[in-house]
């Protein structure tokens, strides 16, 4: 059972606020609070003032270079393992350019042997592969 | 301790793999806890950004190293930071500047109420003024609001010598600042 001198040794190391005492002693002087209200409620009311003092010092806050020099020196964001695995073997580029190539047979014998409506579907669908080709190779 | 409910376990995780989002995320949360625990410790602004920022730069670097069990990583950052702010408040002592940081206590205001600013820097110059490990132990428990074991293990002290600790400087701090009531 805590007594009167434990409670206000609490309140004046800890403040006036019983729920930021430490968890083990917050429900014994919870009861005595509710034993011997008066004094409990001088001796808190003395520490609450001290805390309002305290939390009256706000200091300023971080600034924006501060937060800029922290963050230029975070970590870098990591590439996937499979694109330096690519890059490391140079497959990727040999992927690329046995695909060109294969569509690029594919124009010559279509354009021989394809009406010309279809010829210009196969236009497209290179050009489009174009396209994929140069946002491939930006990545890698 | 309690590790394995560390909240920053996660996001330390993915600032590791250098997620963007996640390094500002951590930045965000830890940044003014940072700030305010190195403004208090030295009471300059300056002195306090410097540390701060080494403290994020060791941060980064311990992140892809962090092995979850030993400590909560905000106990870690709080251990780096004090290790920081006292490394500069030997120095002060070893090495007597012309112009301390020390803030200056201009005494009650006459016949008038006080406003919280006012209040605010009269506390600061009182804090200025305390023994630094009487000064820590108050800006742990009250401005940090750790526990008083983990306060206490930060300081690698018993429970019993924070409470002594806090007592001490609380009953300096009310003295300084009797003449606000």
């Amino acid at each position: 059972m805590m007594d009167l001198d434990r409670f206000a040794a609490l309140a004046e190391a800890y403040g006036g606020d019983v729920s930021r005492w430490p968890a083990d002693e917050r429900e014994d002087a919870t009861l005595l609070m509710s034993t011997t209200p008066e004094a409990a409620a001088t001796v808190l009311a003395r520490e609450s003032d001290l805390d309002w003092a305290l939390d009256a010092w706000r200091v300023p806050a971080a600034s924006a270079n501060l937060q800029a020099a922290i963050l230029a020196c975070a970590p870098a964001e990591r590439a996937p393992p499979w694109r330096g695995w690519l890059w490391r073997t140079s497959l990727g580029a040999g992927l690329m350019a046995a695909g060109v190539a294969g569509v690029m047979a594919g124009v010559v014998v279509s354009g021989a042997v394809a009406p010309i409506g279809e010829l210009e579907v196969i236009t497209a669908a290179v050009s489009a592969y174009d396209t994929l080709d140069v946002d491939l190779v930006g990545d890698v | 301790m309690a590790a394995a409910t560390d909240p920053d376990e996660e996001l330390l995780g993915r600032v590791a793999l250098g997620d963007p989002t996640a390094v500002r995320a951590l930045m965000a949360r830890k940044l003014p806890r940072i700030n305010g625990l190195a403004q208090r410790m030295l009471g300059d602004g300056a002195e306090a950004e410097d540390v701060a920022q080494e403290v994020f730069v060791r941060a980064w670097r311990q992140a892809p190293k962090w092995r979850p069990g030993a400590a909560r990583f905000d106990t870690w950052l709080h251990r780096v930071a004090l290790n920081l702010c006292y490394d500069r408040l030997r120095r002060r002592r070893e090495i007597p500047t012309e112009f301390p940081p020390e803030q200056i206590d201009e005494g009650p205001a006459p016949d008038r109420g006080l406003e919280a600013a006012e209040v605010g820097s009269r506390v600061a110059a009182a804090m200025a003024r305390l023994p630094d490990r009487q000064r820590e132990a108050v800006v742990l428990c009250h401005y940090q609001e750790l526990g008083n074991i983990e306060a206490a293990g930060l300081m690698g002290v018993s429970v019993e010598a924070l409470e002594s600790l806090l007592s001490r400087g609380r009953r300096a701090l009310r003295g300084a600042l009797a003449d606000m009531r």
